[in-house]
Order: C-alpha cells, then sequence, then structure tokens
C-alpha cells in the first residue's frame, strides 16, 4: 500500500496529545540509567527507604550521624533510586500482516509509533523489535524526544516478509533481552504453532505484557462467496471451501472461541489482552483503550 | 477386546452421496441403451418391443449427434465436479480458521456435508432429465404422426341436467379436454357438437389451442338430440364416397396395356369421441366404416339416479258444444324410481295478463300421485344383465283442465308447470300452449258448378273455416277477378291461359293442369287403377282405403316427364309412373294437380270418391293445408331448433318476431307461402307481430320424452354395431413434457440452493 506508507505514522497534532501521557508499568522495573522512575533498586534519590547496619566498605557519606549520636551504632540510610523504564515494542512484519485496508502491518506501526513516542518523551527506554519467524530487525534502546525520527526511520523501513513463528521470535527475543520492563506485542497472533508456549517466554522473564492483537475487518466479518480456493499467504496453504451461512457462522465462532480463549489466557497470567480491528481508528485505541487497559495514562 | 459400536446415520452419510451418484449413472444406463438402438437403426424393433412391455415408445427429437453430446453432459460434469476447476482462488491471510470450521461442518452436520454435493446430483439429474425428454418417451402406443380424431359433443336440451355438477355439458367439455391434452400436436382434431341438428365447430387442425376454444365455447341449448347429421358430418373425410372421377376422367381411346393407375380415395381413420349421455335414437342405417366411435358416457348411471320429472305432452282443444271452452290436457312422466306427489298450476294469460290460475288437483284435495317407474329386471346371469338394454317405463300421469269463457279472438297463452317436483332438469317441468285465433281462408272456386265440392265447402262446419268465392270460367279472361288476395283458388276444369295468369295463391286444378301444362299432351287413361299413396304428406292424413276409388277417366301425369320437377310427391299414384294426384311447386305456392274431374263436363260422375269418407277429409285437409288454417284450438308447438312457419295473410310482408329473452327480429316474405323462423332456442312463447294486424304467438316447449329421460344409455346401436361406452383404447399419450417440465424444475431447485449458499 505505497499511499498508505508514504503518510506519516503519527500527525503533529496527535504527538502534542500523546506528549501529556506516560507509560504505566505495574511492576518497578530496573533501569540502567536514572530515570523518572522509582526502582526496587535502592539508590541516591530523595526519597528515604530504610536503614542498614554499616559494613565495612560503605559510602560514608550516607551514614545515619544522628542515629550514631543517640544509639552509639552506626546505619545507613537508604533511598529509593528513581530509573528509566524499559519498553520493548515486538512488531509482528510477517506476511499475514500485509492485509487489510489500511494493513494490519501499518496499523501496528502506527500503534508502535505512539507507544514509542509516550516512551521517548518520559525519558523511558524503547527498543523495538520486528519479527516474523524469527526476530528480523532491532532498533537500539533510544531514549529522549530527540530519538523519535530514529524511532519513526526504523518503523517506516520494516516491511512484511516472510512467515511467522511466535514461538519461535518470542524465544529469541526472551534469550537476547536481559532488562525488565513493559512488553507490548503487536500481532495478528493468527499463528498455525498456537501462541501459548510464544506467550510463556514472556511470562517468565517476569515482563509487564501487554499483548495488542490487530485483525483486520475482511478477517472479523468475512464478505466471500461461491467455491473458493482459499491460499494461505505465508505457507501457501490451500483450503477448498464452499460458503454458505452456516459455514460463516462456524468461522465466526471459531474466532470468538479463539479470541476468548487468547482472553483468558492472558488474564490468567497477569498479561494484559487487547483485541482490536484495523478499522478502529488508533488515535481511540492509544487515547482510549490502552488507557483503559492502564498502559498509558 | 472391546468392538466400536457402528453408527448408522454416520454411514449413510458418508455412503449418501457415492450411492445416487451410482443410481444416476444407473438411470442413465436405459437412456443409453435406447440411444445406441437408435443410432443402430433399431428403433423400430425397440419400440414394438417396449409398447408390447411397457406400454411406452420413444424416438429421438433432436439429430443424433446432439443426443450424443447430451448423453456425455452427466459425465463431464462429474468429472468437472471432481477435478473441481469451478473454485475460485482468494488469498487469505491465515487459513487457519477456515480450515478448522470446515472440519467441524464435516464432521458434526450431515445436512451441510450433503449440500456440498446436491448441486452436482441435481445438475446429473437435469441432464438425465433433458435426455429422456429428447427421448420423446411416449405411454401407451406408439408415435405416430397425424391421426385424426373428432370429439362429438352433445349438447341437446338432456345434457343440461345437474345430475353431475356443475352439469352434464361441463363434464362433457371436461372430458373432451382431457381427449385433447392425450392427443398430441401431430394428431389432427376436428370438434362438432350436436343436438337436433349438428355444426362443425372447428374444422381439422393440429393447434390444439384452437380445439380446446372450440371446446369451451360450446353453449347449452334446449334442444332435441339427434346424431344422424354429426355421424354423416364425421363421416365425409372417414369414408369418402365412391366417385366417378376415374371413368369420367379415363380417355376413351385408351391403348390396351398402357392404363392410367387410378388410385382410389381412401378413407382416413378416425377416431370419433363422443360425449353424450346416449339419448337419441338409434342410427341402424349408418355405416361407420372408418370411424371408431368411441363412446364417453356422461352423467350418472343407473336407473336410480335419475331423478327427473317431465311433462311431456300438453295440449288443448275446444269444445265442440262450446266453441269458447279450451280443454287442457297435460302429461307428467316420472323417471323416477319411486313415487312421486305433485300438483300442476295452469296459467291462462290473455293478451298477455295473467287471468286466472288453475291447479289439479285443486289445494284442497290430496296432491297426484305419479307411480314410480318400472325399471324391467334383467333376467339370467349377469352377463345377460349387461347385454339387455333397461328401457323401463317411466310412472304417468295426466291432468285434464276445463278453461271456460275464452275470447275467440283473443291471444290466449296456457303455462302449465309442475310444482313441488325439485329435480335435476328443471326445464322440462313447464310447457306453454297458445290458443289457435279463427281464420277463415279465402277460397275461390273457378269452374262450372260441382256439387260434391260446393257440398262441402257449403257446410256449416267448412263456412266457418273458409270465405268462398264462386268464379266462372269465362271469368278468367279479362277480368282477373282472384286476383285479389286468397288463399286458395281451385279451379274445377279450367284453367288459365298462361303461366302469368296464375294466381298468387295455392291452387287446385281438378282435371285441369296449370299452364304452361296441356291438358291435351297428357294421356287419357279408363279406369285408371291407384295403388300407391303417399299416407306422410300432409294433403294426404287421415285417408284410407284409397285403393277403392274408381274413375272412369284420367289424365294421368307422366312422372318421367323431364318437366316434372324431381322429387315432386306423388300423392296418388297408378301404374307405370304415372300420378293422378300430385304437388307441383311453383315459387312459393304448391299447385296440386288432381288428375281426373269429379263430374265431367256432362254433369256426370266420374268416380265414386265422393261417395267415400275419404273425400270430404281429402278437402278439409286441402282447405288446412292449402288454405293456410292453423288448428282452431291452438297454434303448433314446436321443439327447440326447429323452423316454426308462420302462415299470415297472402298480403303481409314483414313480420316481427320477439323471443321470450325480449330479442326481436323482423322477417321479410320471401319466395315462400309462409314465414319462416329457426331461431326458437329458449323455451317459452313468442310473440308474432303482423303488419295491419292482431298479434299472434306461438310457443316453444321441449316435450320430449327422450330428452326427459336422464338415464345414460348404456349402449347404442350405430349401424351393425353396438358402442358401449368406457371402452379404454390404447393412445400414446407423450410424457416428454412433463419430464422437460421436471428438468425445469429441477433447475429452480438448483437456482435456489446455489442462491441460498451465495448470498448469505
Amino acid at each position: 500500500m505505497p499511499e498508505i506508507q508514504a503518510q506519516s505514522l503519527l500527525e503533529p497534532q496527535f504527538l502534542t496529545r500523546l506528549e501529556q501521557l506516560e507509560l504505566v508499568s505495574r511492576k518497578i522495573f530496573q533501569g540502567r540509567m536514572k530515570g523518572e522512575r522509582r526502582s526496587k533498586k535502592k539508590g541516591q534519590s530523595v526519597e528515604f527507604a530504610d536503614y542498614r547496619n554499616y559494613v565495612v566498605g560503605d559510602d560514608l557519606r550516607f551514614l545515619d550521624w544522628n542515629l550514631f549520636a543517640r544509639l552509639d551504632r552506626l546505619f545507613l540510610r537508604l533511598f529509593l533510586e528513581e530509573e528509566d523504564l524499559h519498553c520493548y515494542i515486538l512488531l509482528d512484519n510477517s506476511l499475514s500482516m500485509d492485509f487489510g485496508k489500511p494493513t494490519k502491518l501499518h496499523y501496528a506501526k502506527q500503534v508502535a509509533a505512539a507507544l514509542g513516542f509516550i516512551g521517548l518523551v518520559n525519558l523511558d527506554r524503547v527498543v523495538v523489535e520486528a519479527f516474523n519467524d524469527r526476530l528480523t530487525q532491532t532498533m537500539p534502546p533510544q531514549r529522549g524526544r530527540r530519538s523519535l525520527w530514529r524511532l519513526m526511520d526504523f518503523l517506516q523501513k520494516i516491511e512484511p516478509a516472510g512467515p511467522s513463528d511466535l514461538r519461535k521470535s518470542l524465544r529469541g527475543f526472551s534469550l537476547k533481552c536481559s532488562g525488565k520492563g513493559i512488553v507490548i506485542l503487536l500481532s495478528d497472533l493468527m499463528d498455525k504453532g498456537g501462541y501459548e508456549e510464544a506467550l510463556r517466554y514472556l511470562i517468565a522473564r517476569q515482563l509487564d505484557i501487554y499483548v495488542i492483537q490487530i485483525l483486520s475487518q475482511e478477517e472479523i466479518e468475512p464478505e466471500i462467496a461461491g467455491d473458493l480456493q482459499l491460499l494461505d499467504i505465508e505457507d501457501a496453504d490451500v483450503a477448498e471451501i464452499t460458503v454458505s451461512g452456516p459455514l460463516l457462522k462456524r468461522y465466526k465462532q471459531n474466532l470468538a472461541a479463539y479470541r476468548a480463549a487468547l482472553h483468558e489466557f492472558c488474564t490468567r497470567r497477569g498479561v494484559s489482552y487487547l483485541f482490536t480491528s484495523n478499522q478502529v481508528p488508533f488515535e481511540r485505541l492509544v487515547l482510549s483503550y490502552l488507557r483503559q487497559k492502564g498502559l498509558v495514562r | 477386546m472391546a468392538t466400536r459400536p457402528l453408527n448408522p446415520l454416520g454411514t449413510l452419510a458418508r455412503v449418501w452421496f457415492p450411492l445416487c451418484l451410482i443410481g444416476l449413472l444407473l438411470l442413465a444406463i436405459p437412456s443409453a441403451i435406447l440411444l445406441v438402438l437408435n443410432l443402430l437403426g433399431r428403433e423400430t424393433r425397440t419400440n414394438a418391443w417396449l409398447e408390447q412391455a411397457l406400454g411406452l415408445s420413444y424416438h429421438l427429437s433432436i439429430p443424433w449427434w446432439a443426443a450424443l453430446a447430451l448423453f456425455l453432459l452427466p459425465f463431464l460434469i462429474a468429472l468437472l465436479y471432481f477435478l473441481k476447476l469451478k473454485r475460485r482462488p482468494l488469498q487469505v491471510p491465515s487459513t487457519f480458521l477456515w480450515r478448522k470450521s470446515v472440519e467441524d461442518l464435516h464432521v458434526n452436520s450431515l445436512f451441510q456435508w450433503l449440500r456440498n454435493n446436491i448441486l452436482l446430483l441435481l445438475q446429473i439429474l437435469i441432464v438425465l432429465t433433458l435426455i429422456y425428454a429428447v427421448l420423446s418417451l411416449q405411454s401407451h402406443g406408439r408415435a405416430r404422426a397425424g391421426r385424426h380424431y373428432i370429439l362429438m359433443i352433445d349438447n341437446s336440451a338432456s345434457m343440461s341436467a345437474v345430475d353431475v355438477a356443475p352439469s352434464r355439458l361441463e363434464q362433457a367439455k371436461q372430458e373432451a379436454r382431457e381427449e385433447i391434452d392425450a392427443h398430441t400436436d401431430d394428431d389432427f382434431g376436428m370438434v362438432i357438437v350436436f343436438s337436433s341438428n349438428a355444426e362443425i365447430r372447428q374444422s381439422y387442425t393440429g393447434d390444439r389451442n384452437l380445439l380446446r376454444q372450440a371446446v369451451a365455447d360450446v353453449e347449452p341449448t334446449h334442444r332435441t338430440t339427434r346424431i344422424g347429421e354429426a355421424l354423416a358430418l364425421a363421416d365425409s373425410l372417414a369414408n369418402p364416397q365412391r366417385s366417378t372421377e376415374d371413368v369420367a376422367s379415363r380417355p376413351a381411346n385408351e391403348e390396351s396395356g398402357k392404363e392410367r393407375t387410378y388410385v382410389p380415395a381412401e378413407g382416413i381413420p378416425t377416431e370419433v369421441h363422443l360425449f353424450s349421455d346416449g339419448r337419441f335414437p338409434d342410427v341402424p342405417d349408418f355405416s361407420l366404416g372408418h370411424l371408431h366411435l368411441q363412446f364417453h358416457s356422461i352423467g350418472q348411471p343407473g336407473p336410480d339416479a335419475v331423478g327427473n320429472v317431465a311433462l311431456v305432452t300438453f295440449n288443448a282443444v275446444r269444445d265442440a258444444r262450446s266453441p269458447n271452452t279450451l280443454q287442457a290436457l297435460a302429461t307428467i312422466h316420472n323417471y323416477r324410481t319411486r313415487k312421486v306427489e305433485l300438483r300442476v298450476q295452469l296459467d291462462v294469460i290473455v293478451n298477455g295478463n295473467l287471468e286466472k290460475s288453475y291447479d289439479q288437483p285443486p289445494d284442497d284435495q290430496p296432491p297426484l300421485v305419479v307411480s314410480e317407474r318400472l325399471v324391467p329386471v334383467a333376467e339370467g346371469g349377469q352377463d345377460e344383465k349387461e347385454e339387455s338394454v333397461p328401457q323401463g317405463s317411466p310412472g304417468e300421469a295426466s291432468v285434464h283442465f276445463q278453461i271456460p269463457n275464452l275470447d275467440d279472438r283473443a291471444d290466449i297463452v296456457l303455462h302449465a308447470h309442475l310444482l313441488g317436483v325439485h329435480d335435476s332438469f328443471p326445464q322440462d317441468d313447464e310447457a306453454w300452449l297458445v290458443a289457435g285465433t279463427l281464420r277463415k281462408a279465402r277460397v275461390v272456386i273457378v269452374g262450372k258448378p260441382n256439387k260434391p265440392l260446393s257440398d262441402f265447402f257449403n257446410q256449416e262446419a267448412t263456412q266457418k273455416l273458409a270465405l268462398v268465392t264462386y268464379l266462372d270460367p269465362g271469368d278468367l279472361t279479362g277480368k282477373q277477378v282472384y286476383r285479389e288476395p286468397a288463399d286458395l283458388v281451385i279451379f274445377d276444369r279450367c284453367s288459365p291461359q298462361k303461366a302469368d295468369d296464375l294466381p298468387l295463391a295455392n291452387t287446385l286444378f281438378i282435371d285441369a293442369v296449370p299452364p304452361p301444362w296441356k291438358k291435351e299432351e297428357l294421356p287419357k287413361v279408363e279406369n285408371p287403377r291407384i295403388l300407391a299413396w303417399q299416407a306422410k304428406h300432409p294433403l294426404m292424413e287421415h285417408l284410407s282405403a284409397l285403393q277403392d276409388i274408381r274413375v272412369a277417366e284420367a289424365h294421368p301425369f307422366n312422372m318421367k316427364d323431364p318437366r316434372v320437377p324431381p322429387r315432386t310427391p306423388r300423392l296418388l299414384e297408378t301404374d307405370k309412373d304415372h300420378a293422378l294426384l300430385l304437388a307441383l311447386s311453383r315459387q312459393s305456392y304448391v299447385d296440386l294437380v288432381l288428375a281426373f274431374a269429379i263430374i265431367d263436363e256432362d254433369g256426370n260422375w266420374n268416380t265414386n270418391w265422393t261417395q267415400q269418407l275419404s273425400f270430404p277429409v281429402f278437402l278439409h285437409n286441402v282447405l288446412f293445408y292449402l288454405g293456410n288454417l292453423g288448428d282452431a284450438a291452438s297454434e303448433e308447438t314446436v321443439q327447440p331448433g326447429q323452423l316454426k312457419a308462420l302462415r299470415p295473410d297472402i298480403d303481409v310482408r314483414t313480420l316481427e318476431v320477439t323471443d321470450p329473452s325480449g330479442k326481436r327480429e323482423i322477417l321479410q316474405r320471401g319466395t315462400r307461402p309462409e314465414f319462416l323462423y329457426g331461431k326458437t332456442e329458449h323455451l317459452g312463447v313468442y310473440q308474432v307481430q303482423i303488419e295491419g294486424g292482431p298479434p299472434r304467438s306461438f310457443a316453444v316447449n321441449l316435450l320430449d320424452s327422450d330428452e326427459s329421460n336422464l338415464e345414460p344409455r348404456p349402449q347404442f346401436q350405430i349401424g351393425g354395431s353396438v358402442i358401449k361406452p368406457g371402452q379404454e383404447h390404447s393412445q400414446p399419450r407423450e410424457l416428454w413434457k412433463w419430464v422437460a417440465l421436471g428438468a425445469l424444475l429441477l433447475v429452480l431447485l438448483e437456482w435456489v440452493i446455489y442462491n441460498r449458499r451465495i448470498f448469505i
């Protein structure tokens, strides 16, 4: 879809609205640089956390001299350290995402751009990983507003390619990723290998996981008729069907069941799940639905 | 070791489609065999076997190559279906859910599984039906083109009976329509409608719509039934008369051995379907020849089903002692098999107004009981019973009315109808009678005195009927006095000189001949013997013992004389084709010629006829018939469809007749002495308005015991054949149209199913 690709992913007016938002993590994560977030890690900040006994080698600047005067014992003052947040955006760029109007991939890119921008302006460490049957492209961690163009440039260059293998891709991501933070998975999750094992890799990393499933309207409400030979765009699998009312009904039932199972799987494991169609304006998705889900505030 | 229980539904689901497919292919085998046999030229033998074994026949209605292509079509469809060439490829993001859905449906739903294949079955079935349609299967006979059939529909009065709903005629029309449907467009059909006469409503045509329309247009009449004319119409094509064409066109000097071969006209075998209740006289002197008559009996069979009581006679006579009193007599027939109680009401209508009503028996007396119809019980076994013809005799009763104080010259109509009778044929429950008005015939007698003649005309009874003027033969020259309006002119031993001098009236020539005949040219015979006479002629009614007439001298007519018109009635005949009394036609008049004198020129008796009873009766007949006198008691009643002869005064030029429905018709005088009115279709009283004269009436009544007897005749005789109903016959009924219709319905069904699948 060249005309869609030519459009900028985010409108300037929308950017100003996104600036007021920030990514929310339900867990407090460790960062590498001092950021604007509290960390579990004790460090140098203004917010007191606790005391502990002095051991040899501690920084003498953090001794509580008042306590030493009263108790004649050495205690060290501990402060909560403020850190930056890791925000991993996993973008499915398999061929199945190149479907719909706009394509699911374009829609996912817009969502990724919006969330990435929110992360950048809040000095979070934003990482974008594109994957199909493996991790294909990675945007190094970016921080700060100035990195916006890099994010946009990276997203623009992602092209649909290859079949998808969610399990293999997420396994690779979990091995590669050492930090903790938020993981936002943008995919249609139509993987014949299933999603359970793949998601378990992320869950095992104790990341704050958000799964956003994007489907095209043609997949949700198919408008097809006649005797058809369905060709799978990814693996060239052929399914011969004769479209009928009962078949369409059965398809919709299966789709609903698939979504319900995915939702239940995620909920049971503390994973946030959000389903969206490519027909839902992504601005509304970000400003309304993701806010309701607690990803942004 | 446990075995898995068999699921019959699941087994059926698996084998249903292949079983149907195999069944359809098996169904194609007979058509293939028939097609191959046709291609091998064995159609005739195959048809012969099929007709004998199955009552079927076939022929290819399309070229052989088209039939072959059509035959291969189901195999092609099956091949295409299994090759699945028709599926349209469509790219989707993932077949994951689709495959799962299709599998779900296949596993869970028997009907869905079938529906995936039912279009194939329907398409093959459609082609199969088309194949059998083009094989043009026919049942009960061989396919044969150009057969002739005649639908002969009885629309007489009895066919209006409602013993079968809605009426007998409607049932006959329905059966005729079915007969038309049973024939093909290659057959030629004709529609003949008959009652007292017959009419071709549709001549031979292959257009069955025309035949159906002709049948639909048949209307009931009140006429009696005669089948002879209808058979004659049907006969003309089936049994052509031998002609003299061969002899006429054969050259006189034909060389021996080189004679032309003349093929005599051959009759065309024709089916005649007669739709009637059979209430018509047998036609013993008719030969059916090539006509194959099939009788479709209409009406409820059996004597018990007849529910009719009828007036069969209605007459009136003037009281001999009191001419102003009428004696009316009505006869009632009961055709039911049980007694009937009824009364007869007689309305006396004078000049259009109801003057008085009489009931017979009167109200204060018990009703008249008419005995039941006696049905003869056949003796012997069942077979014998079928052969017998149960005619039976209906129960009969008569009623008598005396109507006094009637005006001689008034227009009097008597209307009799049955009360308390609820039968299925109401048309015969009433009758009308018009009392005749007294009118005198104007008679002119030209001749020398003739005492026997003058005695008859001078007697008091004759004076009441005739106004007689006597003229001398000398008056014939110069003054032509008889040119005054007259009904009858009697020339006694004299005649006008020229034919132009003949009067515009009926004449009786006694011992004279009408010009241009000349008495001198006729042979003179002494003591001729009367050997024969025509008793049925109106002039000869009630005459008997004519062989006793002795004549001294006569001038008989030689009937072989070419000047004598053919079919001239020989009223009194002597030997050697010589007539002593004959009725010559002259325009619209009759010249009655008596070839011998009553008294000769000298006043001597020339015959002893005057001393016999038949002489005054003869003169009475002459006065009534040639003098245009009706019965003084009642106007002659006619049956529906019969011609009514109206004989007003000689100078009347036009008449206006108004029928019971109020429709008027003006009649102009033609060349006949009487006016003939033929539109006597309705029962009731017809008014006749004569210019310058008093109005007259006449009545049209059914009064026919054959029509009133509603029991369909079980059989009748035509020529030497006894025709019975219900004899089934073998005739081809084309089935291919029904097969083609089935194919069309299958196409519609396929269309519906296909659309249900496409438009969700």
